[in-house]
């Protein structure tokens, strides 16, 4: 049935719940993680910009697995349409020589690493020794408890009524984060918001 | 088929983390370190999310949504971080004419 | 009474008038006076002889002639019965007499003064001591205790030892005076002893009149609750005696403390003539007059015994002297010799008018040779002198007539004669009879007690006349100095004229002196405090003076005897020394003549034991307190100097480096903490993590546990 037929929500409704397919998560999972680490390895700002978003676009498949297809939605919608275009934006305001590379050497590497892998197997084992015979491995509802309006609806209904204040909050945070960058990155009256008139010594010297 | 449980969601976002705090130890570039900050924060999120599904319920009631919420807070706060921080970045750009780390070190003892 | 009352204000007067004046002439003396200052002081002196003899006129008018007291309580003794120290004065016809005699003498002495220190620099300073020195021996004349006595003889010893060093440029006087005031304090340190010891017996009543109420009687309840008798005198008694008297040995140098009187001969002569002759040395025999109640046979045979050497080395010595005033020294020695053995002879009477003639003649002597000295611009030695008599006539004459006197001089075979007739013979006759008491009491050497004076008696006439033909009678040996001798000024010649005459006439049937010393005379001899003793008794009768008298001359012939030996003086010296050079070159009279001009090597003995004892106690008292104590001292600072160190070592080395420590631990853990501040973010990322991973465990193994 198309989705265009009202009786399609219905339809899925009635559906049975479904499984996270092993092999829809291991690819998503896999995107993600090796993104992630690809950003790691790149030396080259604009190519680390790219992994981010195809990391963040697995971390938005991993929400649709998950059952929050708002969250994943707007994740994608937000995070990669949004930050990760103001981090382009700053990628292309800080250019500097296209062939420079900034890369720390080897013991930071080493180091980096170290501590990395430190947190990691840390966490795993605090995962692994950590009894969790308390999470619930049924299937979850695809729907919400209003009828007709889905997840969406009820995501509404709790950020005006269990989340106001949070909700409220993070407007005003909002505002005061567009005050307070636009009155960092505005043009000085030196005339400093660009490179050519720092006065110092040219970009080409990093290595 | 292996059943796809918490652990296996968890122990993505710890790979997330690790490549995170891997990023923002070794990059020299500043924006590099930024998008390190994005990887920890997506791993919060898919963590939060990951234990907001597998969370009991009564099947009666509500769904759970408050890592659904958490997550979407994360993410609006990401957003403004990332402005700032790229906003930061400018003027460290401006001063520097460079975005590399290693250059601001004025304030050391 | 009221003639009591007078006599006592009287004798008060003419007592402090010449301190007054003595103090007076010191203050102002030199800027406002100038040389009206020694007619001041004479004229003060004048007063008190006038007040002096006033009060003894009046004394003699009056009948009552028990001592006028006058008790001033001094020094509080708790503890003590007495309760006091007492000062003030004890009038009786002895002090009578010894008052019109010191301030008479002492006004002649001023007069002679005010001639013979004409021109000298320190004219005014000479009077002010002089008048001191007469306000001192009048203290001892006046006192009524033992302690007031004591402090005027100190007093006395002070004065004598300023006037014998007055021209303290000369090397001579500085050694005189310093000699006479410390063999004074030998003797005062006997007279300590003896006054301690009756000090610690009676409790503190020290106070002289043997009439009421005072020493004498305190001693005999002492005595007798003793149980002591005369026949078995308490040896204490003896001591204390001999100890007093001790006093007398130093101050009227007597025979182990004679040695200063020569040498004190370095003073101006009318201190010779005043100090050394009348008063001071006098001073001694005065306080054993006095003292005399408390006397034991023990004391006495000491006294008598000490006065006899004393007598026989002094007039030995001075037959051999050519300096003349050296020979008047000697001659004052054997004089107290005299009047020394007459105390302890018993015969007290005549030893103390002995005193008082002696006084007269010596001190006109010693004013006759003051003036030839000074005529002789200070040369003293009778080997230039020689024919003087013919431009020095008064001089001559005044000497002659006390020559005359001190050898005794009377009309043979009969009682008449000088003062020095009366004086000296009765106490050759107590002498006399105190030797024969002794023999008879199985002492059989008790006739060197009369032997003695007598053989003495020759020598002073001998001496006398020796000394009177060198420097007045013959040729003159030093014609620059007969040229230039002419007579005194009248201010030296008149007292010489006075003290002449007195010396004439004071026999006791035309003054009353020997009247007034017989009144005061003990009730019995040796009888103040014990029993009378039988065979002193006998000694000299006190009804019958004239007894004794009339033995001497008829067993010594001294009539002719005088005569005699004042020939054989002027015969052997008319022509100078040469007959005595010969005479003293024959082989035995060469040692005695050796022994004499050394004046025995008494000098000599007391500088190599005496002297140079204490000069070496002086080297190692001196060698302990440079080696010892201010090695110590030093020691002292020596180790306070390491503690120093010490302290700066451990504050340097210790303290300062533990605060430079602690500086340097804190800078050095800043620099090194400061490294994790270095400016580098992603270090600031690297440590973050670090810690947060460290947290994560620590706060896992909590939950877990």
């Amino acid at each position: 049935m198309s989705p265009w037929n009202p009786g399609f929500t219905t339809m899925l409704a009635a559906a049975p719940v479904q499984q996270v397919t092993p092999i829809l998560f291991l690819a998503f999972a896999a995107m993600t993680v090796a993104s992630a680490w690809a950003i790691v390895a790149s030396p080259n700002i604009v190519r680390m910009a790219t992994y981010l978003l195809l990391t963040l676009t697995g971390v938005a498949g991993m929400y649709f697995m998950l059952g929050a297809e708002l969250l994943a939605a707007v994740q994608l919608i937000v995070y990669a349409g949004g930050t990760l275009i103001l981090i382009v934006f700053g990628v292309m305001l800080t250019a500097s020589n296209p062939g420079s590379v900034l890369k720390p050497c080897k013991w930071e590497w080493a180091a980096g690493l170290t501590v990395a892998a430190a947190m990691a197997l840390l966490l795993t084992m605090a995962l692994v020794y950590t009894p969790m015979t308390w999470a619930y491995d049924g299937p979850v509802p695809v729907a919400s408890s209003i009828e007709g309006y889905g997840q969406v609806a009820a995501v509404g209904r709790a950020l005006l009524s269990d989340y106001l204040v949070a909700f409220e909050v993070a407007g005003v945070l909002l505002l005061v984060v567009m005050i307070g960058a636009a009155y960092m990155a505005r043009k000085r009256a030196g005339g400093q918001s660009s490179p050519e008139g720092t006065g110092l010594k040219g970009s080409g010297s990093e290595q | 088929m292996i059943t796809v449980t918490l652990h296996h969601f968890v122990l993505v976002s710890f790979g997330l983390v690790a490549a995170g705090v891997a990023c923002m130890v070794t990059k020299r570039n500043a924006i590099g370190i930024l998008m390190g900050v994005e990887l920890v924060l997506n791993a919060a999120a898919l963590n939060f999310v990951a234990f907001n599904r597998f969370h009991p319920w009564d099947p009666a009631g509500q769904a759970p949504l408050d890592g659904f919420m958490f997550a979407m807070f994360i993410i609006v706060l990401a957003a403004a971080e990332a402005a700032i921080a790229l906003a930061i970045i400018l003027n460290l750009y401006n001063n520097l004419a460079s975005v590399d780390v290693d250059k601001a070190r004025e304030m050391r003892g | 009474m009221p003639e009591r009352q007078l006599i006592l204000d009287l004798l008060i007067t003419a007592f402090l008038a010449p301190l007054l004046s003595s103090v007076i002439v010191i203050f102002i003396g030199k800027r406002v006076m100038g040389k009206a200052a020694g007619w001041f002081a004479t004229a003060v002196m004048a007063g008190a002889f006038g007040c002096s003899l006033y009060a003894a006129m009046l004394w003699m008018g009056i009948a009552d002639h028990s001592p006028i007291l006058l008790n001033i309580p001094w020094i509080p003794l708790p503890g003590t019965e007495a309760g006091w120290l007492y000062l003030g004065a004890m009038i009786d016809s002895l002090t009578i007499a010894m008052m019109t005699m010191v301030t008479g003498i002492a006004m002649l002495v001023h007069l002679y003064s005010v001639g013979y220190m004409a021109g000298d620099s320190r004219y005014e300073r000479f009077f002010a001591f002089l008048s001191l020195f007469s306000f001192s021996m009048l203290g001892i004349v006046m006192a009524n205790s033992v302690i007031m006595l004591f402090v005027f003889w100190e007093l006395v010893g002070l004065t004598s030892y300023l006037l014998i060093g007055f021209w303290f440029e000369k090397r001579g006087p500085q050694l005189a005076c310093k000699k006479a005031f410390v063999m004074n304090r030998i003797g005062d340190m006997g007279f300590l002893i003896g006054f301690g010891i009756l000090f610690y017996k009676l409790g503190g009543v020290l106070l002289l009149p043997a009439a009421q109420g005072g020493m004498f009687d305190a001693l005999r309840q002492v005595i007798e609750a003793e149980g002591h008798s005369i026949t078995n005198p308490p040896l204490w008694l003896t001591a204390a005696g001999i100890g007093l008297f001790f006093g007398a040995i130093g101050k009227s140098a007597q025979f182990p403390l004679h040695t200063w009187l020569p040498d004190a001969m370095e003073g101006p002569t009318p201190v010779s003539s005043i100090v050394h002759s009348a008063t001071m040395v006098a001073a001694g025999v005065y306080l054993t007059a006095r003292l005399y109640p408390i006397l034991t046979p023990g004391a006495h045979l000491f006294i008598a015994t000490i006065g006899l050497i004393t007598l026989v080395m002094a007039a030995c010595m001075a037959m051999v002297m050519t300096d003349i005033k050296r020979v008047l020294a000697y001659s004052t020695l054997s004089q107290l010799g005299y009047m020394i053995l007459g105390l302890g002879t018993g015969a007290y009477a005549f030893a103390l008018f002995h005193l008082i003639t002696h006084a007269f003649f010596k001190c006109c002597l010693f004013q006759c040779s003051g003036s030839v000295i000074h005529t002789a611009h200070h040369q003293q030695d009778m080997r230039y002198y020689g024919g003087l008599w013919r431009k020095m006539p008064i001089t001559a004459a005044c000497y002659l007539v006390c020559t005359l006197a001190i050898a005794g001089a009377s009309l043979p075979w009969t009682n008449l004669g000088v003062s020095g007739f009366y004086s000296k013979d009765g106490i050759i006759a107590g002498a006399v009879h105190y030797g024969q008491a002794m023999i008879l009491g199985g002492y059989s050497f008790g006739w060197i007690f009369y032997v003695g004076p007598m053989v003495v008696a020759y020598m002073t006439v001998f001496y006398m006349a020796r000394s009177f033909t060198l420097t007045f009678l013959g040729k003159p040996r030093d014609k620059h100095l007969y040229d230039h001798a002419h007579e005194a000024p009248w201010t030296m010649v008149l007292p010489q004229v006075v003290l002449a005459v007195m010396a004439i006439i004071t026999v006791p049937a035309l003054l009353p002196y020997f009247d007034l010393i017989v009144a005061t005379e003990p009730a019995q001899m040796v009888a103040g405090v014990l029993a009378p003793v039988p065979w002193l008794q006998q000694a000299v009768d006190v009804a019958g003076h004239s007894v004794g008298m009339t033995l001497t001359h008829t067993v010594l012939l001294m009539g002719l005897g005088w005569i005699l030996m004042l020939g054989l003086g002027i015969a052997l010296y008319l022509p100078g020394m040469k007959y005595s050079g010969k005479i003293a070159a024959l082989p035995g009279i060469n040692l005695l003549y050796t022994w004499a001009i050394n004046k025995f090597y008494f000098d000599a003995l007391y500088d190599t034991v005496v002297v140079n004892a204490f000069k070496a106690l002086a080297i190692v008292v001196a060698a302990w307190d440079k080696y010892l104590v201010d090695g110590v001292v030093n020691l002292a600072g020596l180790l306070g100097k390491l503690l120093g160190w010490g302290v700066g070592w451990f504050d340097n080395n210790v303290v300062d480096a533990a605060v430079n420590g602690a500086a340097t631990m804190a800078q050095n853990a800043g620099g090194t903490l400061r490294q994790t501040q270095s400016g580098r973010l992603r270090q600031y990322m690297l440590l973050l993590f670090t810690g947060a991973t460290f947290a994560a465990v620590v706060a896992i193994y909590v939950l877990m546990m």
